[in-house]
């Protein structure tokens, strides 16, 4: 019997909730929609969706049961993928602005002559740094590295910088001032085996929703004995669901890190067989002095509860609840973090702190215990982290400073090595900086929206506008506003390409659509460039073919180009740049890519098709076995290791080994670094007269700067616009109702938003969140070279503001 | 007309049947099964907006953990 249309989607649909009921549904065989496993476009927790495609456009989204991510489940954001692609105003012409400040649309030959010869110019007359290059967290890892390779081996400039710098810097720092090496130790796996979850700086619940729904069920399946602890000076969806909320005052983290620790050392939570594997050393990077723990102890005694407790703003008692709780011998313990640790003054500070809670415990290298930063963006960790795209990186964990790092990726980029830049130039804001100054002429802006990100953003709005810009996006933004140059990019599954997320996992995306008709890919937008501005400057590549299991390299020809035409070329060369190397993912062969829901979690240095990485980084195969009980988890396709695959393959000892091997870890080879530090203030606490703390963040609705959630209209209509939450008590004072027009005052900028009353707030605190590129709070927020993090990220979470009723 | 499947959480398990007895009392919504993890149900809606609208009404049901998302599927049904 002949079935409807409408009745086999329902078909479809029901058997989709059956299974994720946990009843038995058959998805009918659909010849009407083909469906490709593709990543999320949104946050860098990694959903793997269905995508449904009828007629060459995406019509259907279901989560893909068979992602260990998220096992079938999607948030609100994923089940809207279709309608980022389909906005009304997509760009799809490239478009050159005139003299009277309008723009014409151009045809792409004319766009990229003009692009290759006005930065071939610049370099020639100006130098290398004279340009530069500004991407994303967004950007597939392919794109990425094309781009590295043009601007440091092609043009040879380090002036590259990621919007990740704003993001995850914090996180790496943490990373390499405890290990040595970037990335967290575990994976998602361990959610399901935490007995305590510290989260601390994330609105998980609507930033991660899936995520935070693994939190959930953990603790729905063991209420008694799993305990969920919140830190945030906001009440919200994440801390209304914690067994214990600690609401700091805006600032403190550093303080109650220390206080946690102290009650960790004082009442004897300390694991002291896995302390063997640490050393405890003052400060940051390598300029403090080893010390013993009897020290550690003395430096912690100013931290007792009792002594800070006032300061933070929560009593002394919750203080060792939280530490007992996380503490708890023999049980496991997670932690969780994301912008409101990264985005402070003290944001390495605190993740070193989040770090030495897990090393003080031995809460690390077990099941459900690892301290774990949540990753903002789909590529943050794939394009930026690993492959090297800031402007100290190369690919595969490697220095611009460092001479033999150079030589090995000029040779694997088949470029003289002379070419690379010998030293980085400087950091995201530092480079918005030069370029205000004419220092840098020519910047391209892809995949990004720094004319509503970045803080301070009039400032670098005008230098923006000011220079040779060139912005590649997929809709209209105020930073395409801004731009000399507009390219059209394709979007998602419009384009193939792989991205690496917060667990060391890498998924491949396929193509499943033409771009809309006038965009172009990014990596082929890098492409043309490439070959345009090298032929401008006489610069050869050598283009090689990369055998992608042996890895034997032939080199064909010699062009004016990247030196690879595809993304699965560029792939390759890729992997070969992580080979050997700790973020080894020369295992991670397209073919596995393609096959695997889920991916492949580096290190990854075998080829084998069911081999797909590694979940339980610096511990051995026997440590494995003993310790958590198995040396690998299968999956329905492939297996990861409970062992660490680079250490096995290096022949590193064990059982633990934290063989990071960054600078900042000298001196400390194969342990962790516990870090002594001292608490502290972010850079603008209020005062008597800007006396509010405003802190900024997301809604669960939108993502980043709105560009593509507010063209759905479901989200839209949920969240149009941009409000300040006051508390209760602050509004009463300033006589404000729900509804009322507020006037926000920094020493930056000033904006006016309408009142949204309620107990979210903390006193002396508002919140806006910062998706409305009508109303931007960054305006506001602080840029000032003080306020960066130890890795060069700006405070977005606290600057100080005056409000005014309208 | 768009089409949707999802999973209603109850907040209590044990009143699984009785949050699929109230759903079944919904035009636009049919019960396909009430398992382990929840209760199944097929949406249609006239609009995005109409669907919107049903299911933040039964997110809102006091005996309602969480409304869970399963399929969404936009494509034009003229041929039907």
């Amino acid at each position: 019997m002949a079935i409807s249309r409408r009745n086999f989607i329902k078909a479809t649909a029901a058997a989709t909730a059956l299974s994720m009921a946990g009843l038995p549904g058959k998805v009918l065989a659909d010849e009407q929609v083909s469906y490709g496993r593709a990543q999320c476009r949104f946050c860098g927790t990694g959903c793997a969706v269905l995508a449904g495609v009828r007629r060459g456009k995406v019509v259907s989204i279901r989560g893909d049961a068979d992602s260990p991510v998220n096992f079938g489940r999607l948030c609100q954001k994923g089940y809207s993928l279709p309608h980022i692609m389909y906005g009304q105003d997509r760009l799809t012409s490239p478009m050159v602005r005139q003299a009277d400040g309008s723009y014409k649309k151009v045809g792409w030959d004319e766009a990229l002559d003009l692009i290759a010869g006005k930065f071939a110019a610049l370099i020639k007359t100006h130098g290398p740094d004279s340009v530069a290059w500004y991407g994303s967290g967004q950007n597939t890892t392919q794109e990425a590295f094309a781009a590295n390779k043009l601007f440091k081996g092609i043009i040879g400039t380090a002036n590259l910088e990621g919007n990740p710098r704003l993001c995850m810097a914090s996180a790496v720092g943490g990373y390499l001032n405890t290990f040595g090496a970037d990335e967290p130790a575990g994976s998602y796996d361990d959610f399901e085996m935490a007995d305590c979850f510290f989260i601390i700086g994330s609105n998980t619940a609507e930033a991660h929703p899936i995520l935070f729904r693994r939190v959930v069920n953990r603790k729905t399946a063991y209420p008694d004995e799993v305990k969920v602890i919140v830190v945030d000076p906001r009440s919200n969806a994440t801390a209304r669901f914690a067994d214990l909320h600690l609401k700091i005052n805006a600032g403190y983290d550093t303080h109650l890190l220390n206080a946690i620790a102290h009650v960790l050392v004082e009442e004897d939570l300390v694991d002291h067989e896995h302390l063997k594997h640490c050393v405890l050393r003052k400060g940051l990077k390598n300029k403090g002095a080893f010390v013993d723990f009897a020290a550690y102890k003395a430096f912690l005694a100013d931290y007792a509860p009792d002594k800070v407790a006032g300061d933070i703003g929560v009593r002394a008692a919750d203080i060792r609840t939280a530490a007992r709780w996380f503490g708890r011998k023999g049980k496991a313990a997670m932690s969780l973090w994301c912008m409101g640790v990264n985005q402070r003054t003290f944001g390495v500070h605190m993740n070193c702190q989040l770090n030495n809670m897990h090393l003080l415990t031995g809460k690390i290298n077990k099941p459900g215990s690892d301290s774990l930063s949540l990753t903002g963006q789909p590529n943050a960790c794939g394009g930026t982290r690993e492959q090297g795209g800031l402007t100290h990186l190369l690919p595969g964990h490697r220095a611009v400073a460092n001479p033999k790092h150079r030589a090995e990726i000029a040779e694997i980029w088949g470029v003289p090595v002379e070419r690379l830049p010998t030293k980085p130039t400087g950091p995201t804001m530092n480079l918005f900086h030069r370029l205000g100054t004419g220092e840098v002429k020519a910047m391209w802006i892809n995949t990004t929206n720094p004319g509503q990100s970045l803080p301070n953003a009039s400032v670098h709005r005008e230098a923006m506008k000011k220079a040779f810009t060139v912005v590649s996006d997929v809709y209209p933004t105020r930073t395409t506003e801004l731009a000399s140059v507009i390219l059209p990019s394709a979007m998602w599954v419009e384009r193939e390409g792989i991205m690496g997320q917060t667990d060391r996992r890498s998924q491949f995306t396929p193509k499943l659509v033409e771009p809309v008709e006038g965009a172009r890919t990014d990596f082929w937008q890098i492409a043309e460039i490439s070959k345009r501005i090298a032929k401008k400057l006489g610069r050869k590549t050598d283009y090689r073919v990369i055998d992608p299991m042996s890895g034997k390299v032939k080199k064909t020809r010699s062009v004016h180009g990247l030196g690879f035409e595809t993304e699965e070329e560029a792939w390759n060369e890729y992997r070969l740049a992580t080979r050997h190397q700790d973020v080894d993912l020369w295992g991670a062969t397209y073919e596995k890519l393609k096959a695997h829901a889920g991916g492949v979690q580096w290190p990854c240095p075998d080829t084998s098709f069911d081999n797909r990485g590694t979940a339980k980084r610096y511990v051995s195969r026997a440590y494995a076995g003993k310790v958590i009980g198995s040396a690998k988890r299968n999956y329905k396709t492939g297996y990861v290791t409970l062992y660490d695959q680079h250490l096995e393959e290096k022949g590193l000892a064990g059982p633990i080994n934290y063989y990071g091997g960054h600078p900042f870890h000298k001196g400390a080879e194969s342990k962790a670094i516990i870090r002594v530090l001292d608490a502290g203030l972010d850079y603008e606490m209020p005062d008597a007269e800007y006396p509010f703390v405003l802190n900024t963040g997301r809604v669960t609705e939108h993502w980043h700067t709105g560009t593509m959630t507010m063209r759905v209209r479901l989200l839209r209509e949920i969240a149009p616009a941009a409000y300040v939450e006051v508390c209760p008590a602050d509004a009463r004072a300033l006589n404000l109702a729900s509804g009322d027009e507020l006037k926000l005052v920094s020493r930056r900028g000033e904006i006016v938003l309408p009142v949204w009353v309620t107990d979210r707030a903390a006193p002396g605190m508002v919140f806006v969140p910062w998706f409305d590129e009508n109303k931007m709070i960054n305006l506001l927020t602080v840029d000032d070279p003080k306020s960066w993090s130890g890795a060069a990220e700006p405070d977005y979470k606290v600057c100080a503001v005056r409000l005014e009723k309208v | 007309m768009p089409i949707a499947s999802a999973v209603i959480v109850p907040v209590e398990n044990e009143n699984r049947e009785m949050v699929a007895e109230r759903l079944r009392r919904l035009s636009d919504v049919e019960v396909s099964g009430v398992g382990a993890k929840g209760v199944a149900i097929v949406l249609e809606g006239e609009s995005i907006d109409e669907m919107k609208k049903l299911s933040r009404r039964i997110a809102d049901w006091d005996e309602v953990l969480e409304f869970q998302l399963a399929y969404l599927n936009w494509e034009d049904l003229e041929d039907d």
